[in-house]
């Protein structure tokens, strides 16, 4: 940044100030933080997938392997078995890959290789010595037994941070047991404090899609950064990190697990109110905002979050709904927090909302001056402006599959911000370019391995 | 707490058959219930997903149809008419790949299957010779 630019940022208004250095359209014009690393990633679904691919927004070189042909598993998945997008690969062109791939492997180099053969294990062995980071999500000990586990990695490459993601661990009573992030919220507490109370059906609800697998990519990138800092800055050594699925989901207990340990008391589910707070939770507002909608999700009617648990605010929100005896039986936090006093309440913002839409309730909110929020369809979060000018959303012209809709990391940086240059590739489609380049094989030798199906 | 006294879970008083009654459905409804079991009408209602009382018999037509079933032996209810229809996405997802050609904006997008002559590598000819 030159001196005559950062006078001028240093006199704009702190909005003009972080609308210029965050501008997400010249975040292509700008440094990658992790440019120079290279990551090569053996990952299946979403779990380890998404780990990857924070690096690859962040900009790592990150190689997907993935097995010839018809590639990982999380390809062909798509809802309701309908959405792809064409080819799968050179070799299969009229299949697809489905929908539930987007998401966890934008930016990457994708590359076939099938484990099962010795001259496979070879190339890995190429890879491995030219790699600064290694995900996989392989059965424990399996690339173990392969010998392309962290400890042949670690003989040709000392100084590689090589992260194990999966279920159970590597070691421990459970260690040989599959998981999915599904059975990992299942172990691991979620489901047991989310979902409705046994007054209201007592049906526990998962949370939303894979949020495990992501969060747990999440937490896996962010220890492979710190590692590579350690290796860079303070050993000169790799690293062999192990993330577990279920000690992931079994963090989201929080503070229950301090409430249990204190009292004995095992929390309950609570459906869409929060046993902390009232008012702080999603109301059911009567009429659909979309009623002529062919789509049965817009037909259905709306809801609509509200936070009013400052006994100011609640008092306002009685005045709102008409009821200002509610604040007079309830003037403090305290008298109104409990379940019997929140059973009483909510109800009463359902009668207020029966005859109103989701937008008409916010505009009531908003008037009065409390936080409040519709709660959005992915059609509505799609069209919102603050999304796509601050760059979590982007429609990019993918150069395999054209004109998508994705998301990108949702974190500014002034300096080096993440982006998305593709969704995904077909598999196999660069082989030729990480063959050559990072294994030095010709391409007499790249058709020969294609021919005996090895890539 | 037996069958019999719970919300969202209607046992017929006549053949005992278990019928589910979704939440999104029937948190509040008053009206008519078909059972999946023996078609029998029942005047139902439900508040904020409590009953307001035990089920009536009543007379055709129902309004709501459960959204699952179970005999009392335990064996699944899921005939067409019986029970409600299964959510949908859309009422054209009906479980075939969609072939597509543009976005939902409508610029092109490679939603259909190719041959390999509609390729070159990896990546769908149309991007380079035009759409």
């Amino acid at each position: 940044m030159t001196a005559a630019v950062s006078k001028n940022l240093k006199d704009m208004t702190f909005e003009d100030f972080c609308r210029t250095v965050f501008d997400t359209t010249k975040r292509f014009e700008k440094p990658e933080t992790l440019k120079g690393i290279r990551a090569v990633s053996t990952t299946q679904y979403i779990l380890g997938p998404s780990c990857a691919s924070y690096l690859a927004e962040l900009g790592a070189e990150t190689i997907k392997v993935e097995l010839p042909k018809r590639g990982e598993p999380m390809r062909h998945t798509t809802p309701f078995n309908e959405p792809f997008l064409y080819p799968l690969s050179r070799w299969m062109p009229d299949k697809g890959t489905g929908l539930g791939f987007f998401g966890a492997n934008p930016n990457e180099y994708f590359m076939s290789l099938d484990f099962h053969k010795p001259e496979a294990i070879q190339i890995m062995k190429r890879l491995a010595a030219k790699t600064d980071v290694f995900c996989e999500n392989y059965r424990a000990g399996t690339f173990d037994r392969w010998g392309i586990g962290y400890r042949q990695h670690a003989q040709v490459n000392p100084r590689v941070v090589y992260q194990w993601m999966g279920g159970f661990g590597g070691w421990g009573p459970g260690r040989n047991r599959a998981s999915y992030d599904i059975l990992g919220q299942a172990q691991g507490g979620c489901f047991s404090i989310t979902g409705w109370h046994k007054e209201y059906g007592g049906m526990p609800s998962k949370q939303t899609i894979w949020i495990m697998d992501y969060w747990g990519g999440a937490i896996s990138a962010f220890n492979i950064i710190a590692c590579l800092y350690w290796r860079d800055n303070v050993s000169n050594k790799g690293n062999f990190l192990e993330y577990s699925q279920v000690h992931g989901a079994q963090r989201h207990l929080t503070d229950l697990i301090a409430l249990y340990g204190r009292t004995g008391i095992v929390a309950q589910r609570f459906g869409n109110w929060e046993p902390l707070l009232c008012v702080h939770g999603i109301l059911k507002c009567g009429k659909s905002s979309y009623p002529n909608s062919k789509n049965p999700q817009e037909q259905e009617v709306g809801f609509c979050f509200v936070s009013a648990y400052k006994d100011e605010d609640f008092a306002n929100l009685c005045k709102v709904i008409g009821k200002p005896d509610l604040a007079k039986k309830y003037p403090t936090h305290a008298d109104r927090v409990g379940a019997d006093a929140q059973s009483a309440i909510y109800p009463e913002l359902d009668k207020w909302a029966a005859d109103k839409t989701k937008e008409q309730v916010w505009e009531e909110f908003k008037k009065a001056g409390l936080v409040s929020q519709p709660v959005w369809n992915s059609k509505e979060v799609s069209s919102q402006e603050h999304f796509h000018l601050r760059g979590s959303l982007a429609w990019i012209d993918d150069p395999t599959f054209g004109d998508v809709q994705t998301q990108v990391l949702p974190c500014l940086m002034s300096e080096t911000p993440p982006r998305v240059r593709w969704a995904f590739k077909p598999v196999g489609a660069d082989n030729e370019y990480i063959l050559a380049k990072l294994c030095g094989f010709s391409g007499s030798k790249i058709k020969e391995l294609e021919e005996k199906e090895i890539t | 707490m037996p069958f019999k006294e719970a919300s969202l879970i209607l046992q017929c008083p006549k053949c005992d058959t278990i019928n589910y009654l979704d939440p999104f459905t029937f948190w509040n409804f008053k009206g008519k219930i078909k059972c999946a079991g023996c078609d029998a009408i029942w005047e139902y209602a439900l508040e904020n997903g409590h009953r307001q009382g035990p089920p009536k018999e009543g007379k055709p037509p129902h309004d709501k149809l459960p959204g699952f079933a179970q005999s009392k032996d335990w064996k699944p209810i899921t005939t067409k008419g019986k029970v409600a229809d299964a959510p949908q996405a859309r009422e054209d997802f009906q479980g075939k790949p969609i072939p597509i050609k543009k976005s939902v904006r409508g610029k092109a997008v490679s939603g259909s299957p190719l041959t390999g002559d509609d390729l070159i590598g990896s990546i769908p000819k149309m991007f380079y010779t035009g759409i």
